[in-house]
């Protein structure tokens, strides 16, 4: 039977489409749960939450939720990963693991799914996309990815599609200023980060793919050096936009791509 | 380090530059982006000057104190026409044609409702009652309910796409709403 389920957090959409036989509605209240503690714990936007007060200086990493202590450091082994083109930290020295967080927070969240027994299904976390480990070949292995361009615009749609049939990948993330705007920093100059329109890169696990799409668009013209670099070790792909719109990529992405 | 901005949003009209595809040793991507020749690129506007660098180097040691930050942050099916008492030979009846209207939608950039039609089981028809969206976001919505409508047939699941955010998180929790209500 087909699921599909929509979940708004994060100031984003989550999105589910999956099979199975299984009763699905306790097992993704369970999994959804996931998303928002992380953003009751996380966000910055909740005056409240335990990472703004540590923001404001009124608590301690020690005094915090323990999972606050954990992320550091999950965000600390990226940082040295990427060569420090990943960096939770805002030029005001604060730490702000937002860039992490919500992939962090969507695979657990797609795990507790697996967990219960649910493993045929993608999952959309605000345009990174999660394909869980026994998914059926086909149709949802196939992901669309958009025109770093805002879908305000009237010549948005599809770049490309990638196809995951057939290979270990089962993540796509994608970094870039069309929908929100320039946002990502780059942390070796504490600049806006504006060489590339847009960074999709595929690996096997989503957190991978968020942070070397993250990592990649950071470094800007450096960017292709960097993903051929790690790509290895790591194992993942890099389609990279340039702000005039060429394309390059590491030396197994075209293989992936298919017509729209 | 990833901080929202609206300060580009939308302003990024690379309105389809044509495509120099670099890939790797001059693979060519099928079907990749629709080439429009003699458009001229609008450069990125560039952001304002971002905050200067502090003088405290790397942030890597965990500090036992936190360190400070500044705050910031109804179903109208059309009625089968009642069979004639004679026999005349009626055309087959077209499959009933049914609309509903979804909840509106509030998102960051403004409020999306809309009206799906499904004739039979397939969606034929969605009209914008708000589309409501600031720098010309308003523009996306034909291109989604596009989308929606051939999502029917397409390549690939159209709630799978990788990259744009905001808009379609709107326009989907629109529509999800409208078709829970068949």
């Amino acid at each position: 039977m087909e699921f599909r389920h929509t979940e708004f957090c994060m100031g984003t959409v989550f999105r589910f489409v999956g099979r199975t036989n299984l009763e699905v509605d306790k097992a993704l209240e369970e999994a959804v749960a996931i998303l928002h503690e992380a953003d009751d714990v996380f966000s910055l936007y909740k005056s409240e939450s335990p990472l703004s007060k540590l923001a404001r200086g009124e608590t301690s990493v020690a005094q915090s939720p323990q999972v606050v202590d954990e992320v550091w450091e999950l965000c600390e082994k990226w940082r040295i990963s990427t060569d420090g083109w990943f960096s939770a930290f805002t030029a005001k020295n604060t730490f702000d693991p937002s860039g992490l967080v919500k992939t962090w927070a969507a695979n657990l969240a797609a795990a507790k799914l697996e967990s219960c027994g649910i493993d045929d299904f993608a999952m959309n976390s605000g345009g990174d996309i999660r394909l869980s480990k026994n998914i059926a070949p086909g149709f949802a292995m196939r992901i669309g990815l958009s025109k770093p361009i805002t879908i305000a615009s009237p010549d948005a749609g599809v770049l490309t599609v990638v196809d995951l049939n057939e290979t270990d990948f089962r993540a796509v993330a994608s970094s870039g200023t069309a929908e929100r705007g320039e946002h990502i920093w780059n942390p070796k100059t504490n600049e806006w980060a504006t060489e590339l329109a847009q960074v999709s890169v595929v690996a096997k696990d989503l957190v991978t793919a968020d942070i070397w799409a993250t990592a990649i668009f950071a470094a800007g013209n450096q960017g292709l050096a960097l993903a051929e670099k790690h790509q290895l070790e790591y194992n993942f792909e890099a389609l990279l936009v340039d702000s005039d719109q060429s394309l390059s990529s590491t030396k197994g992405f075209a293989s992936l791509l298919r017509p729209v | 380090m990833r901080k929202s901005s609206q300060i580009v949003m939308g302003a990024i009209s690379l309105a389809s530059v044509v495509v120099g595809v670099e890939l790797g040793a001059q693979a060519s991507i099928p079907g990749a982006f629709d080439p429009h020749p003699t458009v001229t690129p609008t450069p990125t506007p560039k952001p304002t000057t971002p905050t200067p660098k502090p003088t405290t180097p790397t942030p890597t040691p965990k500090p036992t104190t936190p360190t400070p930050k500044p705050t910031t942050p109804a179903p109208k099916p059309t009625t089968p026409a009642p069979k004639p008492t004679t026999p005349t030979p009626k055309p087959t009846t077209p499959a009933t044609k049914v609309s509903h209207m979804s909840d509106a939608v509030g998102y960051r950039f403004g409020t999306v409702q809309l009206t799906v039609t499904k004739t039979g089981t397939k969606i034929t028809d969605i009209t914008m009652n708000q589309a409501g969206a600031t720098n010309g976001r308003a523009a996306s919505f034909p291109y989604l309910i596009n989308l929606a409508l051939t999502a029917q047939n397409a390549t690939f699941d159209t709630s799978m796409m990788s990259g744009a955010t905001y808009s379609t998180g709107a326009f989907i929790q629109a529509l999800d709403n409208a078709l829970r209500q068949f």
